[in-house]
C-alpha cells in the first residue's frame, strides 16, 4: 500500500464533508452575524433523522436524505422567527441563545435517542481500488454528494436573487434594507439553509461513522477552525480551508502521529490569525474586522 | 381558647409530626425472629450519558445478583447451595441495592457519594470507574466505607486505601495471559498496535507491547490517536503498510470497534485483527458494516456465547429474561462479581465491619472465591500497587465464528507475575 496517495484520498474525502459542516456555520456568521454554537447538534439531528427515516421506516436513502434537509430547513425557519429574531442585533444574546440550544439539544439527544451508537449501513456497499488507493464506495459517494450540495449552494449564492440578498446583507444589512431587502426573511432563509447544510453533513457522516448524541462536537470544532482559516464570511475561503484541514489531518496523522494532528490543525489556524487575519480568501477588514 | 384555633393547632401538630416521622431515617426496625435485616448496598453508577451502556448493564447485573442472594434461588441457592440472604453471627441479612446516577460527572459523584454515605448509611459502596472515586476518597476513607470499583485508572487501589478493591481485568494480567497464546499457539510473529491517547489507552498499549516483545513478537509500530476519533484510516493505512501478522486495536472505544474493523477492511486489509478492550456485541454488530467484516475477529474481555460455566449460563438466561437478548453480551459477566464476592467475604469474616471484610476478601481465592468470569481467580496486584486488592481472573480469547463470538481459549495469568 502506498501511503501518499492513500493519505491524499483520505484527506480530500474528509475535506469534502467538512465543507458542508463549515459552510453552514459560515453563512450564519456572514449573514446573521451570529456564531451558532449549536451547529454540531444540528449535524447530530440530521444524522439521527436520516437514520430513523432510512433504517426504521424503510425509506430509500435519497428520499430520507431529502426529507432530512427539508425537515431541518423548516426547523431553521421556525427557530429564526421564534428565537433568533427577538435577539437580532444583540451579539451576546445570540451567543447565549445558541449555547443554550447546544446544551438542550445534546441532552435531549441522550434522552430521546439513547446512548448506543447507531449507523446507516448498506447504502453504498462495496470496496473500491483506484490505482494504489483502497477506499469504499460509501466514502466516494458521500464526498460526491457533499460536492453536489456545495455546488447547489454556490448556485443559490451566486446565481439567484436570494443569494444576492444574502451577500448584500452580509456586506451591509442597513444598506440592503434600504434597497428593499426584507432582513427578517433573509435571516430566516439563512438559518434554514444553514441547518439544512448541517443536516446534510449529518446524513452523510452517519453513513461513514457512528451516530451518537455527541457526534457533532468534533466536526464543529473543525468547522470553526475552517472558517477562521478560510476567512470569515468567505464561502470560497471556507471551501478551500475545509479541503486543507482534511489534508493536514490526514497527512499529519499518517506521517507524524495521530496525537498531534489536531495540534497541527489548530496551529495552522493560529498562524493564520496572527499573520493573515483575513484568512485565505477573506476580505481585508483590519484587525478587529472593521473596514 | 377559640375552638377553631384549638382544632387548627392540633391539626398542625399532627401534620408536622407526621411529616417529621415520615422524613426520619432511622435504622431498620428490630427484626422479628427469623426475619432478615436489610442493609443497603450503594452504587454510584452511570445510568445515562455516553457511559450508560456499561453503567446500565452493570446495574442490571447487580440487580440480578442482589435478588439472587436475597431469594436464595438460581445461582446463590441452587448452584452454591446457600440459603436466602447471608448470615453474620447467626443473624440473617439481605441487601437493598441503592443506585444513583452520577452521569460520569465528578461534581455529581460527590453528591451521590455523600447521599449514599450520610443519608442511606451505606457501608458498602460500588463505584463505576475512577471518575467517581477520586473526588470522594476522603469521604470514603473517613467513614471507613468498603469500596468496590470496576474501571481503570491510577491509584485506584493501594495500601493507603485498605478497604478499596478493584474488580476488573487489568491489561497487564490480560496481556500476560493472552500474548503468549497469540504467539505460541496462533503463530503471530509481528504486530502493529493502535490505541487511544488516554491513560487507559497508554497502559493497554504499553502492557501488550511489552509482553509481545517479551515472547519474541516484533512490534512493527505503536500508534495512538486522539480520543473521540472515528476516522482510523490514517493509522490503519500506516499499520497495513507494515504488513503485520496482526493488527491490535487496543482500548478502542467500545462503540467504535465496529468502525475500526470496518475501516480496516475498506482499506483492503484481509489479515487478523485483535481487539483488546471491553465492548458490547450488539454495538459491534450494528456498526461493523457487515458481519463479513468481523468474521474471524479476535477479542478478549468477554466470554463466548456458549457461556461454559453453569453460573455464567444462569446469569445470561436471567439477564435475557429481564432485558431481552439484544441487551446481553458476554462482557456483562464480570459486572456480577463485586456484590457476589463481597457477600462471600462477609460470611467468611462473619462480620459486617468493612475492615474485617476487606481482610477476608483479600485472602480468598478459588475455589472459595468464585468469579463469574471463570476460575481460578484471586486478588493480586501487590507487585504493582503494594496491595493484593485487584481481582485476577482468567482471560478469555474469543473469535467471531459464523457470526457469533466463540471462546477459543481461557487462559490464566501467571500466578507470580502480579
Amino acid at each position: 500500500m502506498e501511503l501518499f496517495p492513500q493519505a491524499l484520498a483520505g484527506g480530500l474525502g474528509s475535506g469534502c464533508l467538512y465543507i458542508l459542516v463549515a459552510l453552514g456555520l459560515s453563512i450564519i456568521l456572514g449573514v446573521m452575524k451570529t456564531v451558532n454554537f449549536a451547529h454540531g447538534e444540528f449535524v447530530m439531528l440530521g444524522a439521527y433523522f436520516t437514520f430513523y427515516f432510512y433504517s426504521l421506516t424503510g425509506m430509500n436513502y435519497p428520499v430520507a436524505f431529502v426529507l432530512t434537509l427539508v425537515t431541518l430547513f423548516a426547523l431553521g425557519f421556525g427557530l429564526e422567527k421564534a428565537f433568533f429574531r427577538p435577539v437580532r442585533g444583540n451579539m451576546l444574546a445570540g451567543f447565549i441563545l445558541t449555547l443554550g440550544f447546544s446544551i438542550l439539544l445534546l441532552n435531549l439527544g441522550f434522552i430521546v435517542f439513547g446512548t448506543k451508537s447507531r449507523g446507516i449501513s448498506g447504502v453504498f456497499p462495496g470496496m473500491l481500488e483506484l490505482g494504489s488507493v483502497h477506499t469504499s464506495v460509501e466514502k466516494v459517494a458521500t464526498a460526491a454528494i457533499a460536492l453536489g450540495v456545495m455546488v447547489a449552494l454556490l448556485y443559490i449564492m451566486y446565481r439567484t436573487k436570494l443569494g444576492r440578498s444574502f451577500r448584500a446583507v452580509s456586506q451591509d444589512s442597513e444598506a440592503a434594507q434600504l434597497q428593499g431587502v426584507n432582513i427578517g426573511n433573509i435571516h430566516s432563509f439563512c438559518l434554514a439553509i444553514s441547518l439544512a447544510l448541517a443536516g446534510a453533513a449529518g446524513a452523510l457522516l452517519g453513513i461513514i461513522f457512528n451516530i451518537y448524541p455527541t457526534m457533532g462536537t468534533r466536526p464543529t470544532s473543525l468547522a470553526f477552525v475552517i472558517i477562521v482559516t478560510g476567512g470569515l464570511e468567505s464561502i470560497p475561503g471556507t471551501i478551500l480551508a475545509a479541503l486543507l484541514v482534511g489534508l493536514v489531518e490526514s497527512f499529519v496523522s499518517l506521517y507524524v502521529g495521530g496525537e498531534v494532528s489536531w495540534g497541527a490543525i489548530f496551529l495552522m489556524a493560529f498562524l493564520m490569525i496572527v499573520f493573515r487575519p483575513r484568512g485565505l480568501l477573506g476580505r481585508d477588514r483590519g484587525f478587529l474586522g472593521r473596514e | 381558647m377559640n375552638r377553631k384555633l384549638l382544632v387548627a393547632l392540633v391539626l398542625t401538630v399532627v401534620l408536622v409530626g407526621g411529616v417529621l416521622a415520615g422524613c426520619a431515617k432511622g435504622g431498620a426496625p428490630e427484626p422479628g425472629e427469623g426475619e432478615a435485616i436489610i442493609i443497603p448496598f450503594g452504587t454510584c453508577s452511570c445510568l445515562s450519558g455516553p457511559y450508560a451502556p456499561w453503567g446500565l448493564s452493570e446495574h442490571w447485573a447487580q440487580e440480578i445478583i442482589v435478588d439472587d442472594i436475597n431469594e436464595g434461588g438460581g445461582c446463590w441457592g441452587d448452584i452454591y447451595g446457600h440459603e436466602p440472604g447471608f448470615r453474620v453471627d447467626g443473624q440473617l441479612y439481605k441487601w437493598n441495592l441503592i443506585a444513583y446516577d452520577y452521569k460520569i460527572d465528578s461534581a455529581e459523584s460527590v453528591k451521590v457519594i455523600n447521599r449514599l454515605v450520610y443519608e442511606d448509611k451505606c457501608k458498602f459502596i460500588h463505584v463505576f470507574v475512577w471518575v467517581a472515586l477520586y473526588p470522594n476518597r476522603d469521604t470514603l476513607e473517613e467513614n471507613k466505607i468498603f469500596v468496590s470499583e470496576q474501571g481503570m485508572g491510577e491509584d485506584i487501589i493501594g495500601p493507603e486505601f485498605p478497604r478499596t478493591f478493584r474488580f476488573l481485568q487489568e491489561p497487564n494480567t490480560n496481556a500476560a495471559a493472552l500474548v503468549p497464546y497469540l504467539h505460541d499457539e496462533l503463530g503471530f510473529n509481528t504486530c502493529c498496535i493502535i490505541g487511544d491517547d488516554t491513560a487507559d489507552g497508554v497502559v493497554y498499549s504499553t502492557e501488550y507491547g511489552n509482553w509481545m516483545r517479551q515472547v519474541g513478537m516484533q512490534v512493527l509500530s505503536e500508534q495512538i490517536y486522539e480520543p473521540g476519533t472515528q476516522d482510523y484510516t490514517p493509522y490503519l493505512t500506516k499499520a497495513i503498510a507494515e504488513n503485520p501478522d496482526l493488527i491490535a486495536g487496543l482500548k478502542v472505544d467500545a462503540p467504535l470497534m465496529g468502525m475500526f474493523v470496518k475501516q480496516a477492511r475498506e482499506l483492503g486489509y484481509e489479515g487478523e485483527i485483535f481487539m483488546g478492550a471491553p465492548f458490547t456485541w450488539k454495538e459491534l454488530v450494528e456498526t461493523c458494516g457487515g458481519m463479513e467484516n468481523i468474521e474471524g475477529l479476535l477479542s478478549t474481555m468477554m466470554i463466548g456465547e456458549e457461556c461454559p460455566l453453569p453460573r455464567q449460563k444462569w446469569l445470561r438466561d436471567e439477564y435475557i429474561a429481564r432485558h431481552g437478548e439484544m441487551e446481553w453480551d458476554g462482557s456483562i459477566v464480570d459486572r456480577a462479581d463485586p456484590i457476589h464476592m463481597i457477600t462471600l467475604a462477609i460470611e467468611k469474616a462473619n462480620s459486617l465491619d468493612p475492615d474485617a471484610v476487606a481482610m477476608a476478601l483479600e485472602s480468598m481465592e478459588s475455589p472459595e472465591l468464585k468469579s463469574f468470569y471463570g476460575d481460578p481467580c484471586w486478588f493480586g496486584g501487590e507487585t504493582v500497587f503494594g496491595i493484593n486488592h485487584d481481582l485476577v481472573t482468567p482471560a478469555h480469547l474469543i473469535r467471531v465464528t459464523n457470526g457469533r463470538p466463540v471462546t477459543v481459549a481461557t487462559l490464566t495469568p501467571p500466578r507470580d507475575y502480579y
